[in-house]
């Protein structure tokens, strides 16, 4: 029956080289994941001569490992079809078959591969005997195991929540937050400068030690300095912690399997008093009542209730926060910091990269009711305008406040529109040129066709341009401040900088406009998830 | 296509409400359209019936602006859907297979989108969502999120949505597709209504009995090509429509004899 599983796996593998994206994918993923395991199997190798070290290393890899393991699949980073149990619930197997079935399908693929290679650097830095030898590879392999195992346990202990609406949406701002975190932490920590030092990667290995995920690690250590007693004691823990994962998937994967998709209650949104003409916000009363201000309607609407704009919000936003504290931290905030409260805009540059995209298939609504892609892109560019400009005030306040910078608030407050026309135009350019499709969000697991590795290409690529566009006028305002007095040099930068972001804006949506005219079915085949695969 | 621009205004009315010329478009190596031509006249209720991957969908979609042909024309009342696109698309109402909305707003603000993207003014697009979320049942989930609706009320919003300019054509890609009974009748209900008053359906499915009672023209479709086309009474004769469309399309060739099937029963 495994083997069954194992060939599934293969054969699914295979079946993804069919479509060329895929296979360019793969191989992508596949130089990736070697890189991952030379560049681990050496680092954990390099630490041959230098044994303490070689353990603390180890022990904090191992448990980095494990964790690592157990939390990326459910945050949708992507599992596959032969692991979701719902597909094979109806095949007359017993459940012991059916979870070593699926565990040994998870084995199969290029991350265990990787993982299990870069894991035997221990094996070349450790051991110096057989026994210490056995050890260690115990270590390799229960960590491998015990990653695996638990990811599987947690992602069928939350598919009930998985499945409901409500709980894809707190899955996906999650991982926004999860992404964000560590540059935060960075910049924020107290840390800031220092590399890991011998100290703290001491500090780290005893602390982690005998925690759940660091057991391998711990029986890899210990059982290679001789301590037999204490890696025996930490195998069977290790064993037992295991066996329990294995125990509760096999208990949840009955009511995982069985679990109906549950429809969000309905009950959820009380009748309550609409705005004077439905889909319209209360707060935008004086948005014109036609089809520029509907798509504007719609996309402010889309802001407030849209997991994926919130997750891009929320990565977009954080940096000016990061920015704020480090400069304060630093102590070396002058009052010319007041203008990083433009920095704010940066939600508008991500949002308006791919507009079409983030409408996805649903996109058709536009393309039949007429061709009007001038008055589509007008409606959004005025929907996130409207969004980003109280963040950039606030912004500006608060950075002005702490560096005591209040006279550059005029200017900063002048330069909005510029910075917004640039990134606005440059954003319609490359929402009709290279539009293209972001992953289907029904599935909380579905497999990344690689639509991911595109989206990042184009938005970097995107904001290259956009820092092009963007040096005239930053040149010309860094040049008047620094040559004239601050108000004369205010009026100046105000002026020739939201003459500049106002044509750049023009011109960008009358490309836009006149391209997406001629191309609107292509577009629309482009962001639709189904015929981009 | 001056020819037509010139015409319609003289004959839109005796021209038919839709007209397709050698329709053809392929995905990579896979012909999906080989060269459809339809009649669609005024006032009718015309099923386009097939199986499978027998080309409907690419060609409705092709015949409402959403994809375009690789050879061939489309006209609704006269107008080349893509030579004048705007014209044409003012006239037609879509009701698409796959049902992608913008399911983040309410059933209400998502029939005042389309209605505000018709160009329509604000005050007709209130009262005419009102009344058709009245009509399909759906007044108690006008404030309900679309992504929390069921199927059938999916089906029902996405056909308003198609309604609410009271378009002249209508198409419609497999509306009865996973539909409850109620839900069924209630869009048949406004169908039929819907083509009292003069106006055409075009609409593809698969399910016989309702291409039965529904349309009196039909089209039937077979790898990728029309293979028949007229009145359904006609393509019926005696027998009934399954009968006549299983002749047209064909039964698999070989039918190998699977006795184990049947002597498992007693």
């Amino acid at each position: 029956m495994a083997l069954v599983f194992a060939r599934l796996k293969l054969h699914l593998l295979r079946n993804g080289f069919r479509s060329r994206q895929r296979l360019v994918m793969f191989v992508l993923a596949a130089v990736a994941a070697g890189w991952i395991a030379i560049a681990g199997f050496s680092l954990l190798a390099s630490f041959r001569t230098r044994p303490d070290e070689a353990r603390d290393a180890t022990t904090v890899l191992f448990a980095s490992v494990a964790l690592g393991w157990t939390l990326l699949p459910v945050l949708g980073f992507g599992t596959d079809e032969t692991l979701d149990p719902q597909r094979l619930w109806l095949l007359p197997l017993s459940r012991p078959r059916l979870v070593g079935g699926l565990l040994v399908a998870s084995l199969v693929g290029i991350a265990p591969v990787a993982t299990l290679a870069a894991l035997s650097g221990a094996m070349v830095a450790l051991p110096h005997a057989a026994v210490e030898a056995v050890f260690v590879a115990v270590g390799v392999v229960g960590t491998l195991l015990l990653g695996v195992v638990a990811s599987r346990a947690l992602v069928t202990v939350l598919t009930p929540l998985l499945r409901s609406r409500r709980g894809r949406d707190v899955m996906i701002v999650a991982v926004a937050i999860l992404a964000v975190a560590p540059q935060a932490l960075r910049f924020i920590g107290p840390h800031t400068s220092g590399s890991l030092t011998r100290r703290t990667l001491a500090d780290a290995a005893r602390t982690v030690r005998w925690t759940p995920f660091a057991l391998g690690g711990t029986v890899a250590t210990d059982g290679s300095r001789g301590r037999y007693g204490v890696a025996l004691l930490a195998a069977v823990a290790l064993a037992a912690l295991i066996a329990a994962l294995l125990w509760v998937w096999s208990a949840t994967l009955e009511r995982a399997s069985t679990a109906a998709d549950t429809p969000s209650s309905r009950a959820q949104q009380p009748a309550r008093s609409r705005p004077a003409l439905a889909l319209f916000p209360r707060y935008t009363p004086w948005l014109p009542h036609d089809r520029a201000g509907a798509v504007a309607a719609k996309d402010l609407r889309y802001l407030a209730r849209d997991p994926r704009r919130r997750a891009a919000l929320i990565s977009a936003l954080a940096f000016p926060v990061v920015l704020l504290v480090s400069a304060v931290g630093k102590g070396s905030a002058g009052p010319a910091t007041t203008l990083f409260g433009l920095v704010a805009t940066l939600p508008a540059s991500q949002l308006s990269i791919n507009q079409f995209g983030l409408d996805g298939e649903a996109f058709w609504a536009n393309v039949v009711s007429g061709d009007a892609p001038a008055a589509d892109l007008a409606g959004k560019n005025l929907a996130n305008a409207l969004f980003v400009t109280p963040f950039v005030m606030v912004a500006s306040l608060v950075f002005a406040a702490v560096s005591g910078g209040w006279s550059y608030l005029p200017l900063t407050f002048g330069l909005l529109p510029a910075a917004l026309g640039v990134v606005l135009g440059a954003g319609n350019v490359t929402s009709v040129l290279a539009p293209y499709a972001l992953p289907d969000k029904r599935n909380p697991t579905a497999a990344n066709t690689g639509q991911g590795c595109i989206a990042g290409f184009t938005s970097l690529a995107c904001m290259a341009a956009e820092a092009l566009v963007l040096a005239p006028p930053a040149i010309v305002v860094a040049v008047s401040l620094a040559t004239l007095p601050l108000a004369a040099a205010t009026l100046v930068s105000i002026a020739v900088a939201d003459a500049y972001g106002a044509a750049v804006w023009l011109a960008g949506r009358r490309i836009a406009a006149r391209n997406a005219a001629h191309r609107l079915p292509e577009i629309l085949a482009a962001v639709s998830p189904k015929h981009a695969a | 296509m001056h020819d037509s621009v010139a015409s319609d205004v003289t004959s839109a009315s005796t021209r038919p409400a839709l007209c397709a010329r050698g329709l053809v478009k392929s995905f990579g190596a896979k012909r999906a359209v080989a060269g459809v031509d339809l009649d669609v006249a005024h006032g009718s209720f015309f099923g386009i019936v097939g199986p499978n991957g027998a080309g409907k969908t690419t060609t409705l979609r092709m015949a409402t602006g959403l994809l375009r042909p690789d050879g061939g024309r489309v006209w609704v009342e006269g107008i080349d859907v893509w030579a004048q696109p705007v014209d044409a698309k003012a006239r037609i109402g879509v009701l698409p297979e796959e049902l992608a909305l913008f399911e983040r707003l309410t059933g209400l603000e998502l029939l005042t989108f389309h209605g505000l993207l018709r160009g329509m003014d604000a005050g007709v697009v209130a009262t005419r969502s009102h009344q058709l979320l009245d009509l399909l049942g759906l007044d108690d989930a006008a404030d309900v999120l679309v992504v929390d609706y069921s199927h059938g009320m999916r089906k029902k919003v996405a056909l308003a949505a198609a309604l609410i300019h009271a378009p002249r054509l209508l198409f419609l890609d497999e509306p009865f597709e996973a539909i409850d009974p109620v839900s069924a009748r209630a869009i048949r209900n406004v169908l039929e209504e819907f083509t009292k008053g003069g106006s055409t359906i075009v609409f593809s499915s698969h399910v016989m009995e309702l291409v039965e009672r529904l349309c009196d023209h039909v089209a039937v479709m077979a790898g990728g090509r029309v293979v028949w086309a007229g009145a359904l009474a006609d393509l019926r004769g005696t027998g009934t429509l399954e009968d006549a469309f299983v002749a047209l399309v064909g039964e698999p060739a070989s039918r190998q004899e699977l006795s184990w099937l049947s002597s498992s029963r007693d």
